[in-house]
């Protein structure tokens, strides 16, 4: 099917848009937090994933490959937000949103809370730093964080360890030495 | 356990949090400080959640419809793409300056002719928002925004929307309009309460652009008209007014079908519908047939005296009638609390309290709200009550039930010591 998607067959490219929909919609979640553009940056997406298939190599994998096209529309979008700094704030101050499964009422506020404080921390980072950590936070090795955000892994790794302390000092705290971070997390894939 | 542990510590749970959350990995002086200091574990605990948030946030579910719309919009705006060009770049200057100019104009057209009308959204058949703002449940929408369907929306009481339909037709809901767009044949908005002008394109007889509520339905036939809902004693009343053209209106109460031309109104949800001129098409309705709100007051009159299902039901009015300022739905969200304790359902009264934390934390009916949650779990969940009081020590060092607080706090470190000395809850001034 891939082979006739790339080839311009439409039938197949709208089953793999298809196949990857939800997937596409909750990585752009997850990116860029809850936002009313969501639908339009799903759609940006699809739109890239039909045009750019011509140029999808064969050793690369489709699902990393969207992810990378994902990754790029993400970081477009934060990038616009943070220029547009009032409407990013109003749209992550959203608690609302943040509501959990758990039974417990107080650790649902807490949860909550805890989500609020989490995408806050998230806002104070560039891009390029906040889409690394998300996708990390998502269980992303190095490698594949390189790969979706098209660097190489010595930059993905550097990205990483900025973007943590850059979040560990959003939440009020010192994120240790430098040798600590590389040995804990960075480094353990 | 001082000060300087904590110090010491706190950095590296935001570390463990990001690391997947498992105190057990830690390093031992890090759990040797966790096991002791109930601060630290509280902020570990949130850490771990807030990133447990993030890792597991589902988005908004999309519909099916939507879905395939937005597909074949996809596949069918594919273009060619641009082979590596063989002539060298100062060849094609002339053509890049040209083509320059045009996107400039273009850009400019655009921009003239409103924003929103070139987003993805708008090819995918989506309606935009082009002015003002739009509410849907937390989220904000704002201009080039897609408009998302079969969602109850909320224009904020003191800006008016302007929404565009895929097939360029539009319309203005007035500020505080509650609404809901569908899209079966043509789109369908159907009004909760508030006011909505309609400019319609010329429409296609399988696909019409119609306005609904409960008492009746607006079908273009011809190109403006307005359609307005107010509750009045308990009942809906619609007007529907014509500008220009005509509109096809059903009643449901009598099931007729009638054709309004310009300059003509009518009445739905009343006895009989009443047609008759209008004075000006864009005023619906006289001021003088506006019900009046329900107040909180008197929902607060109903509860007290023991009238809860009427309170409940003047929640439910007030919820479509009552603007969209936090304070005031922080204030409503208080009334169902304060129902769900009147009807002895103190869990549920707990959960409505936090609620209100949750959603509104920067109003005065948050800190109420806490201690609120605080009291009433003292007997229930000791636990949770410390918790409680302390967040709201740390959010409210000056608040108004600070004294109360500590009194709790103290009640609860005594009856915590001495636990056989009784189970009464300790007196706490009602919030």
């Amino acid at each position: 099917m891939l082979a006739h998607a790339v080839a311009g067959d439409r039938v197949a490219q709208g089953e793999i848009l298809r196949a990857n929909h939800q997937y596409i919609r909750r990585l752009l979640h997850r990116l860029v937090g809850p936002t009313s553009e969501l639908d339009d940056l799903q759609q940006t997406v699809l739109m890239r994933v039909v045009t750019g298939l011509p140029r999808l190599r064969e050793e690369e994998s489709l699902k990393t490959w969207i992810g990378g096209i994902c990754v790029h529309v993400a970081r477009d979008h934060i990038r616009r937000r943070q220029v547009r700094s009032v409407v990013g704030s109003l749209e992550a101050d959203e608690p609302g949103r943040a509501r959990t499964t758990a039974g417990n009422p107080v650790e649902q506020l807490e949860a909550r809370e805890g989500l609020v404080r989490c995408r806050r921390a998230l806002e104070e980072l560039s891009a390029s730093h906040r889409v690394a950590l998300t996708l990390r936070i998502m269980g992303h090795s190095v490698d594949e964080i390189a790969t979706m955000m098209g660097s190489a892994r010595s930059t993905a790794r550097l990205r990483l360890y900025y973007a943590r302390k850059a979040f560990c000092r959003a939440f009020g705290a010192d994120p240790g030495d430098a040798a600590a971070l590389l040995s804990d997390g960075v480094e353990n894939t | 356990m001082s000060a300087q542990d904590c110090r010491k510590t706190r950095p590296r749970l935001a570390e463990l949090a990001l690391g997947g959350g498992d105190a057990a990995a830690a390093p031992a002086a890090v759990q040797a400080h966790l096991a002791v200091c109930p601060a630290c574990r509280r902020e570990f605990k949130v850490l771990r959640a807030g990133v447990a948030g993030v890792r597991d946030a589902e988005p908004p579910a999309v519909d099916e419809a939507l879905m395939r719309r937005q597909i074949a919009a996809a596949t069918r705006g594919q273009t060619g793409e641009i082979e590596g060009s063989p002539l060298a770049w100062w060849m094609w200057r002339p053509v890049a300056l040209t083509a320059a100019a045009g996107v400039l104009i273009l850009v400019g057209l655009g921009l003239w002719w409103g924003t929103g009308r070139t987003t993805p959204a708008a090819q995918a058949g989506l309606p935009v928002l082009v002015e003002g703002e739009l509410q849907a449940g937390d989220i904000t929408m704002r201009p080039g925004a897609s408009v998302r369907l079969d969602q109850l929306l909320e224009a904020p009481l003191d800006v008016d929307a302007k929404v565009r339909l895929a097939d360029g037709s539009a319309f203005r809901a007035t500020g505080g309009t509650r609404f809901t767009i569908k899209h079966a044949a043509g789109a369908r908005v159907t009004l909760a309460a508030g006011r909505v002008d309609v400019i319609a394109r010329k429409q296609r007889p399988d696909s019409t652009l119609a306005v609904a509520t409960t008492e009746g339905e607006a079908r273009v036939v011809g190109t403006r008209f307005s359609v307005a809902r107010r509750e009045r004693d308990g009942s809906g009343v619609t007007t529907v007014a014509v500008a220009e053209g005509a509109v096809q209106v059903t009643g449901h109460s009598d099931g007729k079908v009638r054709v309004l031309r310009r300059g003509e109104s009518i009445i739905l949800g009343v006895q009989q519908p009443q047609s008759a001129p209008v004075v000006a098409a864009s005023r619906p309705a006289p001021a003088s047939t506006v019900a009046r709100p329900a107040r909180i007051p008197d929902i607060r009159t109903r509860i007290r005296q023991g009238r809860v299902q009427e309170g409940r039901a003047l929640i439910e009015q007030a919820r479509l009638q009552m603007p969209v300022r936090a304070l005031d739905l922080a204030e409503l969200a208080m009334t169902e609390a304060e129902v769900e304790l009147a009807e002895g359902r103190q869990a549920s009264a707990i959960e409505r309290y936090l609620d209100v934390v949750a959603r509104y934390p920067r109003t005065t009916q948050a800190e109420q709200a806490l201690f609120a949650a605080a009291q009433l779990s003292v007997n229930r969940a000791p636990r949770d009550c410390a918790r409680l009081l302390d967040r709201y020590l740390k959010d409210y060092p000056r608040g108004r039930f600070t004294e109360d607080v500590r009194r709790l706090q103290r009640a609860l470190e005594q009856r915590r010591q001495a636990p056989a000395s009784g189970p009464g809850a300790p007196p706490a001034r009602a919030p």
